[in-house]
Parts: structure tokens; C-alpha cells; sequence
């Protein structure tokens, strides 16, 4: 487990002496040895505890769980499809040392806040792995960078000091583990669950706190936005499923409100992503949705939404970091990432296209592919616990449904058949291991997500 | 082999259309055929063989189960062999139709892999294996209907398509939780103790997929789909699962009090309406379309009457008959390079005309000696009793009798000149069906009819004269349901989009704003802390005289 981080610890040590053309084979297997880790090494119940600072109850506390153990997985793959989208010289997949050293110190972050049983190691983790995005952006965003580095940064940091002084509330009553027997008293539950409600609010995001993350995917480069979007993003929700054990009580008082705002975020989120002429703002702004369904299963706190809210996390996960390769690759091809400039993109790359129809097709929440376990997931405990729900949940589908039908019916048709036949040339096309890489998944968790489950001890196949 | 007939149309079908690339075009085609023949003998021995149940579970998630269950049935096994022979059919009829098209090989795969998710929901033992099977179907229909690509109909009625089916599976989807919720996981569960819900969410969502009610326009627009997939579609997949779906919960419906009387209302007044509208199309497609709506109406509407076998023996007829006049027709406007009707004159020969095309409409007139005679005999049959059906069924044979002859004038005419051959691939399934509706009026699987004496059909078979001697000699174009409501729904969706695009973009100023005004006061401060003297000596002043009035004041 502790190889997790020690091997990209290592890789942040040795970068700076790399020579420039082993950047990206070394940023490779740097992400390939550490997803190959995760996959074979980790077992559930292992856990270390270290004093660190003892005085602060910071404990060097880690430990693999049901439920941390998918996410590290999709931790690994998703660093290494992003670590293959990276390309030397293009301007929206920089290669520079720079970029790679903060992606990669997002990844430590990123695990560590995932593997964290103590809840200041938690925080350390939150923003080593929320900061470095905001010079990510700054560095190789767009043209509006400055600006989108600066909602990032102005909304993160807010968040950042409400997660602290909610740890910090409860470190100075002894709870300074996930899973310490000390319980809270109730008035202090309180005002650390709401606290921590802002944190997550803007982190996961809800809406209308998801300012940010349109501008900042605007901006970011292709791979920053596949990681920020596929793992990056789950470090606040998971968080939410780990503080609501030692909350319960205000978790449970505050469930009905938090799953109609998760169903409201959903609806918005879809309507938004209608609303865009962007390839890559219309992915933004679904993501947005899928965080919707997540919070709902979290708020209900049953073991059923916990593991339904994981499988969307991890459907979301696959499916969004490919969705940002795409629109990346389309505006290699095409020159341009608005919608309306897509028709006829089926004859210049049209396994870009089958690329987008799947992932667009996973979306849209068709069985097969992985956001759908999930998202049914979501739907059978919300019908249990908070029925009002579905009255969101259910014009969220088709919204979410119209959009991607939107974009389909720009990028699948068109030109014609004037036009010089299809370059046969392309269906070999490079670079397209990055949009395996979760494309496979995407299917596998789709087409047997009990095989997964069972993998991860949640009960199930005996 | 039930394994084998479910899942080998399905990935071999899906492979096909995602290699297409690398494999002949030509090659894939002959490739698929030969599979859809495979399936077709293999739907036969399943249906002859030994009951066989296949289960497993696609999903757990603490309590909540999610099997996938599939099983042999009588009712099952001949749906499939229907569904199974319709598609050898149809791809038959593609290696003629697009013996000059590229893209030949990835149009029959997506044909075959279409074919499997329709076998999956006719095999399916609970609501989540159909469901499965129904959202393949629904992309399998998106690609078939958007296959050409390069126009803008195809494109449009592809998204109109699946936008229009998935607000039926958002309620079927609905339905799913329920019954997995209650953990009724068979469909013998849900019929015994379904709640109403489910029998609701089920009406809804096939009044979606069958193109019922006011969904009926996206099956319309799916004409602009090449004329295989649309035979397919029509006669034994996706549109014809809502009434298979139907009639295998229908106990879980006639439990359910209203759902058998809104049955009867939607299908009555679907089956009415578009036959209507049929008679004032222009295309024969779309004339095609909208028999094909009407007579999924009068299926409804006999599920709704409480006899589900009139609806299976419509069902079984209707398959015949309509995929042999979407074949005829294909031909027909092959030679005519055209669709409308006014073009198609005298394009067909004397044998096809008469052999094959005339079979097919006295089917859907429903005239004998054909199927669709006897079951909408069978359907008259059960509305004994009741004016108001009475009525009803007298209407539906008038406007059936009325669109027909406005198909068949034109095709009836002796053509002026030699026609232009068509391949052999062309005429075999028309050939075979037309056999089968033939066939069809001796022999109906599964059910046994009540037994009528044909003298009992004078009044039906005298307002279906009634209705051709009208459709003979109406000759106003007229349209009818040309998709307004779809067009409400996506100005609404854009509207709601607008609003919250709106509120976002306040709510996005708004921050700036904060920051705008924090630079504001930025720039005080700094004014104030330049250094100058002069500012410390007038702030200290102002200070001073500030404090003094304050403290003169009483």
C-alpha cells in the first residue's frame, strides 16, 4: 500500500533530472507500474498507523476499504490515460516538465486523501490534490486563464478553509479518525456538517456552486482536465461518505434536503450541458449531473446508496476522462471544439466518432456501459428513502439524453456524399491508447458489474 | 442454444458494425445473412426444445438484487422465431437493396445486432432483462434510421427516434426499480403482486415505443431509414415488443383497475387517427408508417378488450403482411426512384402485383384468404355486446379498406414500358411471405381462435368495399400529425435550458463582482497607504474633524 506513494514520491524526486524525450515513457510507466499496484496489491483491511505529529492528532493513517479500493483503481487508470494523452508541442497537451511534476503531485494527493483514515491526513491530501490544478491552469490553459485560474483558486481555497476548520473542530475534541469510537456531540455535528456541506458544495460541485468548473475545464489542458475530471472530483464526495460515519446524526437530519439539492444539481447540470456550444463545456457541465446522482445516494446514507453512489463515481470516472480525450482529439481534427463546426467529423475520423457515440451512449445511461449500474443504483434507493426525487431524477435522463442526442446528430452526420469517400488512412490513427484505456473498462464494469463488486468485497457472488 | 440464439446476433452484430472498417463490405453482408439464418434455425430449436431458463445476477448492491434472467416459452419461442425470420428476411432483401452501398456490411450487422436485443426482451423472464433488450433496441433503431448519413431527414428522425422512445424508458426504467425494489424479479411476480405503478409506467412506456397516443409521429419520421430496417422495425422488433410486452403482463394489467379501459382508449383512438392519416399521405412509406401505428392501435385495443391472444394472432398476420408490402414497396419505388405515390404508377410486374403485393394488402384490409382476415374477425368477435366498440372496429375496417386502395391504385396500373429487373436477393422474402400470410389464414401459432361462422363477417367485409371504393377515388392529399408536440417538448427543454443559463450566468457575474468591488477597495487602501504626506495630514484631519463633531453633538 505504501508503494502507492512512494513510487510517483520517488518519480517527483528523479523528474527534474529526466532528459526531455524520457518524459513521457518515464511519466508512462510511472502511471502504468502504480495502476499494475493498485490492481494486485491493495487488499481490503490492510492499514498502517504512524504518529506523526501526535499534538495535532495527525496521524500517518492509511488504510484500504470497500469502498476507497475501486476508486484508487480507477485512481491509477485514469492517471495513465492522461499520462498517454500528454503530447509534446501541441498546445493543449503540454509536456513540460512542470505540468507533469503538478499532475503528479495531484495523483499523490489524490491517493492520499483516497487511502486517509485520519482526518487531518485527509485534508493534506484535499488540497495537495486540489491546488496543483489551479497552476495547471494558470500555466497551460487558454486564452481566459488568468480568469479561470482565479475561480479555481477562489472557490477551492474557500473550500479548503471550511474542510480545515471543520477537521480542526473536531480534532480538538479527539476525533481524529474516520473510524474513531469517540462520538460527537450532537450541537457540534452540526455546525461541522455544515461547515463541511460548503466544502463539499463546492467541491463535488453542487449547484450553483459549480462556478469554477466550467471555466477551469474551458481552460485546462487536455490531461489536466481528464484527471481533474475523472479522479480529482471524487476526492469531496468520498470525503462525504467518510465524515458522514462519525456525523450521523446531523447526516441523517440533513438527508432529505441534501438528496432533493443532489436531484436539483442533477436537473441543472443536464440543462446546462444542453445549453453549451462547446464540446468541452457540454462534458463540463454533465459532469455536473452525475455529481447530482452521487449526491443523492450519499445523502441517504444506506449501504445500498453508498455503493451505488461508488459504481457512479467509477462510471463517471471512465466516462468523462474519455469524453475530455475526445474533445481534445476533435479539436485536433476538426480545428475547433463548437458544436457546430462537428458535422461531417464521421468522415475525417470516424473512430473518434464510435469513441464519442459510446461514451455519449454511457451518458445517456444506456445499460452495457458503466454509468448505468450506478445511475440504477441511485434510482432503486431513491425510490426507496426520497420517491420526490424521481420527479428530478427522471427529466434529468432525458435532458442529459437531448444533449448527447444533440451532439451525436452533429458529429455522426453530415457532409456529403460528394465529399472525397473516408480516409481509410485514419481508422489506424495514433494516440488512441488513451481512449482504449477507458473505453475497456467502460464496458467491463457496464457489462459485469457484479464480477467488479465482487472484486471489491461488497458481498454479492460467493 | 438459448444462449446461443440471445447472444450470438447480439455480439457478432456489434463486432460486425465496429470492424466494419476491416472486413469487405460485401463480405460481412453474406457474413450476417448466413448468422441470421444460424439464429433462425436455433430460435426453432429452442422453441421445439426442452424448456431451458438461464439466470444470472448483472448487479447487487447490499439487498437489492439485479438478475438477468432468460427463458424458453411457448409464447417466447414463437415471438423469436417471428422476430428471427422477419430479420433473415430483411437481410436477404439488403443483399439485393444494398448490393451497390460501402456500407453494406455495417447496415446488416447493426440489422442482426438489433435482431438480438429484441431477442433478449422476448426472452427475458423480468422486467430488467427486457429493459436491457428495449435500450438496444432503441440504439439499434437510432443507428438503422440514421443510416443515411448524409441527409438531414435521416438525421433529425434518428434523434426524434430515440428522444422520443426514451421518455417511455424512463418510465419503464421506473417500472424496473419498482418490481427489483419489491423484489418481484420474474414476471410471474410482477403479475401476481405488481403493484398498479408498474402496470402504469409499462402502458406509458409502450405507448412511447409503439408509437401510441401522441408519440405517434417519430415512427413517421423513421421512413427516412433505408426500407429493410424499416420492415424490420414495423413488422417483428421494437414497435411490435410494446404488445408482446403487453401481452405477457397482461395479468398484472387486468388486475389493475383503468389501465384495461385507457388501453382501449389509446389504442382506439391511435388506430383510428393514424388510419386517417394514412389515407391522406402522399409517400408510400408513410402511408405504411401510419398503418402500421393504426394496426398496433387495434393490438392495444384488443389487449385493452381483455383478449390477448386476438392481439398475438394480429401481431403474427400483421408481421407477415407488413413486411412483404415494405418489401413490395421498396421495389416498387426502386424502380421508381421515388417514394410518393403518384410516381410509383405501373412499377411493379404482373406476377408481383398479383402474387405478392395483393396478398399483403387483403391482409391489411383484412380480407380473406389471409391472416389479417381472421384476426380482425377474432376482433370483432370480442367487441360483440358493446355499441361503442362495435362502431369502432367498423371504422378501423372502413379507413383500413381506404388506405389500402390508395396504395393500390397506382401499383394496380399496367406499366408502359419493360421494368427494370430487380436481383433474385429481392424477390425470395417477399416470395416466402407472401406464402406466409397465405398460410397464416389455416394456421396460427399458439392461440386457437374462437370459431365464427364466415357468414357473421358480411358487415365488415362490406365497409372494408365501402372504404376502398373511397380510397379509390379520394384523391386529396391531407397531413396529419407532422410531430408539433415534439417540436413544443424541444422548445421547452430549450427554454428551461435558457433560464438556467441565465441564472448561472448572474450567479457567474455576481462573483466577478465581488471581486471587482475587493479590487475597489484594494485601490482605496492603496491610496491611502501611498506615502504621501500630504494624504496622512488630510486623512488625520478629516479623522480629527470627524471625532470632534462627534463628540459635540449632545
Amino acid at each position: 500500500m505504501l508503494a502507492l506513494l512512494i513510487i510517483p514520491g520517488i518519480f517527483l524526486v528523479i523528474l527534474p533530472l529526466l532528459p526531455d524525450n524520457w518524459l513521457k515513457p518515464a511519466f508512462v510507466a510511472m502511471a502504468f507500474s502504480d495502476l499494475l499496484l493498485a490492481l494486485f496489491v491493495l487488499a481490503p483491511g490492510e492499514s498502517i498507523d504512524v504518529a506523526w505529529w501526535p499534538q495535532l492528532g495527525l496521524n500517518f493513517a492509511l488504510g484500504v476499504s470497500r469502498y476507497n479500493q475501486p476508486l484508487l483503481w480507477l485512481n491509477g487508470l485514469v492517471l495513465l490515460s492522461s499520462a498517454l494523452a500528454t503530447k509534446a508541442g501541441k498546445a493543449w497537451s503540454p509536456l513540460s516538465k512542470g505540468s507533469i511534476f503538478w499532475l503528479s503531485t495531484a495523483y499523490l494527493g489524490v491517493s492520499l486523501a483516497f487511502l486517509s483514515q485520519n482526518l487531518l491526513l485527509y485534508f493534506v491530501g484535499f488540497e495537495m490534490a486540489v491546488l496543483p490544478f489551479f497552476l495547471l491552469v494558470r500555466k497551460d490553459g487558454g486564452e481566459n486563464r488568468r480568469q479561470a485560474a482565479f475561480y479555481f483558486l477562489g472557490f477551492s481555497a474557500v473550500a479548503g478553509m471550511m474542510l480545515l476548520a471543520a477537521v480542526l473542530s473536531l480534532v480538538v475534541r479527539h476525533v481524529t479518525g474516520f473510524y474513531s469510537n469517540h462520538s460527537v456531540p450532537v450541537g457540534l455535528q452540526f455546525v461541522v456538517y455544515l461547515l463541511l456541506l460548503a466544502t463539499w458544495a463546492i467541491k463535488t460541485p453542487l449547484w450553483p456552486f459549480h462556478l469554477w468548473l466550467p471555466q477551469t475545464h474551458g481552460e485546462a489542458s487536455t490531461p489536466a482536465s481528464m484527471y481533474l475530471s475523472g479522479v480529482a472530483l471524487k476526492v469531496a464526495p468520498y470525503g462525504f461518505l467518510l465524515f458522514s460515519h462519525i456525523l450521523p446524526i446531523a447526516s441523517h437530519r440533513a438527508s432529505p434536503t441534501l438528496a432533493m439539492w443532489g436531484g436539483i444539481t442533477l436537473l441543472a447540470g443536464s440543462l446546462l450541458a444542453l445549453g453549451q456550444r462547446d464540446l468541452k463545456q457540454t462534458v463540463a457541465q454533465s459532469s455536473i449531473a452525475s455529481m447530482g446522482y452521487v449526491m443523492i445516494a450519499l445523502s441517504l446514507g444506506t449501504p445500498a446508496g453508498d455503493q451505488a453512489a461508488v459504481l457512479v463515481m467509477v462510471g463517471h470516472g471512465l466516462a468523462s476522462p474519455l469524453l475530455f480525450w475526445i474533445a481534445g482529439e476533435v479539436e485536433k481534427v476538426q480545428g475547433s471544439r463548437q458544436l457546430d463546426d462537428l458535422p461531417g467529423l464521421y468522415r475525417k475520423d470516424p473512430f473518434l466518432v464510435t469513441f464519442l457515440s459510446v461514451a455519449a451512449f454511457a451518458y445517456m445511461g444506456i445499460p452495457g456501459l458503466a454509468l448505468f449500474p450506478g445511475e440504477f443504483g441511485v434510482i432503486l434507493v431513491a425510490f426507496r428513502h426520497m420517491p420526490a426525487t424521481l420527479y428530478l431524477i427522471g427529466p434529468g435522463i432525458l435532458v442529459m439524453a437531448a444533449t448527447w442526442l444533440r451532439v451525436l446528430a452533429r458529429a455522426r452526420f453530415g457532409g456529403r456524399d460528394q465529399d472525397s469517400a473516408i480516409s481509410r488512412l485514419s481508422f489506424g490513427r495514433q494516440g488512441t491508447g488513451s481512449g482504449l484505456w477507458l473505453t475497456v473498462p467502460l464496458l467491463w464494469v457496464g457489462l459485469f458489474p457484479e464480477w467488479w463488486i465482487h472484486l471489491w468485497h461488497w458481498g454479492g457472488l460467493r | 442454444m438459448l444462449l446461443f440464439v440471445v447472444f450470438t446476433p447480439l455480439i457478432a452484430g456489434t463486432l460486425g458494425a465496429l470492424s466494419f472498417a476491416r472486413i469487405k463490405s460485401g463480405i460481412l453482408a453474406r457474413i450476417m445473412t448466413g448468422l441470421s439464418v444460424a439464429v433462425l434455425g436455433g430460435s426453432m430449436m429452442t422453441a421445439l426444445g426442452p424448456s431451458q431458463q438461464l439466470h444470472w445476477t448483472f448487479l447487487q448492491l447490499s439487498s437489492y438484487k439485479l438478475p438477468l434472467v432468460l427463458a424458453t416459452g411457448t409464447l417466447p419461442g414463437w415471438m423469436a422465431i417471428l422476430t428471427a425470420l422477419v430479420n433473415t428476411l430483411a437481410q436477404v432483401y439488403s443483399l439485393g437493396y444494398f448490393a451497390q452501398d460501402s456500407r453494406q456490411g455495417y447496415f446488416q450487422a447493426v440489422l442482426l445486432a438489433f435482431t438480438g436485443s429484441m431477442l433478449l426482451t422476448v426472452f427475458g423472464l423480468n422486467l430488467f432483462t427486457q429493459f436491457v433488450g428495449w435500450e438496444f433496441m432503441g440504439i439499434g433503431s437510432y443507428l438503422l434510421v440514421g443510416y443515411f448519413r448524409t441527409q438531414d431527414s435521416a438525421r433529425y428522425a434518428a434523434s426524434k427516434a430515440m428522444m422520443v422512445t426514451r421518455i417511455g424508458d424512463v418510465f419503464f426504467l421506473l417500472a424496473v426499480a419498482f418490481s427489483v425494489m419489491h423484489g418481484q424479479n420474474l414476471i410471474a411476480q410482477v403479475n401476481n403482486h405488481g403493484a398498479g405503478i408498474i402496470a402504469w409506467a409499462l402502458v406509458v412506456a409502450v405507448a412511447a415505443k409503439s408509437a401510441q397516443g401522441p408519440n405517434l409521429s417519430w415512427l413517421l419520421d423513421a421512413m427516412a431509414g433505408p426500407t429493410p430496417a424499416s420492415a424490420l422495425i414495423h413488422a417483428a422488433t421494437m414497435v411490435a415488443a410494446g404488445p408482446y410486452l403487453l401481452i405477457r403482463y397482461f395479468p398484472l394489467l387486468s388486475h389493475t383497475p383503468g389501465v384495461l379501459l385507457a388501453l382501449v382508449v389509446l389504442g382506439g383512438l391511435s388506430a383510428v387517427a393514424a388510419g386517417v392519416g394514412a389515407v391522406g399521405s402522399q409517400e408510400a412509406k408513410r402511408l405504411l408508417a401510419f398503418s402500421t401505428v393504426s394496426q398496433l392501435g387495434m393490438m392495444v385495443l384488443a389487449i385493452g378488450l381483455g383478449y390477448p391472444q386476438v392481439a398475438w394472432t394480429l401481431l403474427v398476420a400483421h408481421a407477415f403482411y407488413k413486411a412483404l408490402l415494405f418489401f413490395m414497396a421498396g421495389i416498387a419505388s426502386h424502380r421508381a426512384q421515388s417514394g410518393l405515390l403518384v410516381r410509383m404508377k405501373g412499377t411493379l410486374g404482373s406476377f408481383e402485383f398479383g402474387a405478392l403485393f395483393m396478398v399483403g394488402a387483403l391482409g391489411v384490409m383484412g380480407l380473406p384468404p389471409t391472416g389479417g382476415f381472421l384476426a380482425k374477425e377474432a376482433l370483432f368477435h370480442i367487441s360483440q355486446g358493446s355499441l361503442p366498440h362495435i362502431v369502432l372496429d367498423f371504422v378501423l375496417s372502413f379507413v383500413g379498406g381506404a388506405y389500402t386502395a390508395r396504395l393500390i391504385k397506382p401499383l394496380a396500373s399496367k406499366s408502359p414500358g419493360p421494368l427494370a429487373p430487380v436481383g433474385k436477393w429481392m424477390q425470395i422474402p417477399a416470395v416466402v411471405l407472401s406464402f406466409l400470410v397465405l398460410l397464416n389464414f389455416v394456421w396460427h401459432p399458439w392461440v386457437s381462435l374462437p370459431v365464427m361462422p364466415l357468414a357473421n363477417a358480411w358487415p365488415s367485409l362490406l365497409l372494408i368495399g365501402l372504404g376502398a371504393m373511397t380510397g379509390f377515388l379520394w384523391n386529396k392529399p391531407f397531413r396529419l400529425f407532422s410531430g408539433g408536440l415534439f417540436w413544443v417538448l424541444w422548445r421547452f427543454l430549450q427554454g428551461a435550458q435558457r433560464s438556467v443559463a441565465w441564472l448561472d450566468n448572474s450567479l457567474f457575474e455576481g462573483v466577478w463582482d465581488i471581486r471587482l468591488v475587493a479590487a475597489k477597495m484594494t485601490t482605496v487602501v492603496h491610496w491611502g497607504g501611498s506615502g504621501l504626506a500630504r494624504r496622512y495630514v488630510l486623512i488625520s484631519f478629516a479623522a480629527l474633524a470627524i471625532l470632534l463633531i462627534w463628540n459635540i453633538h449632545p
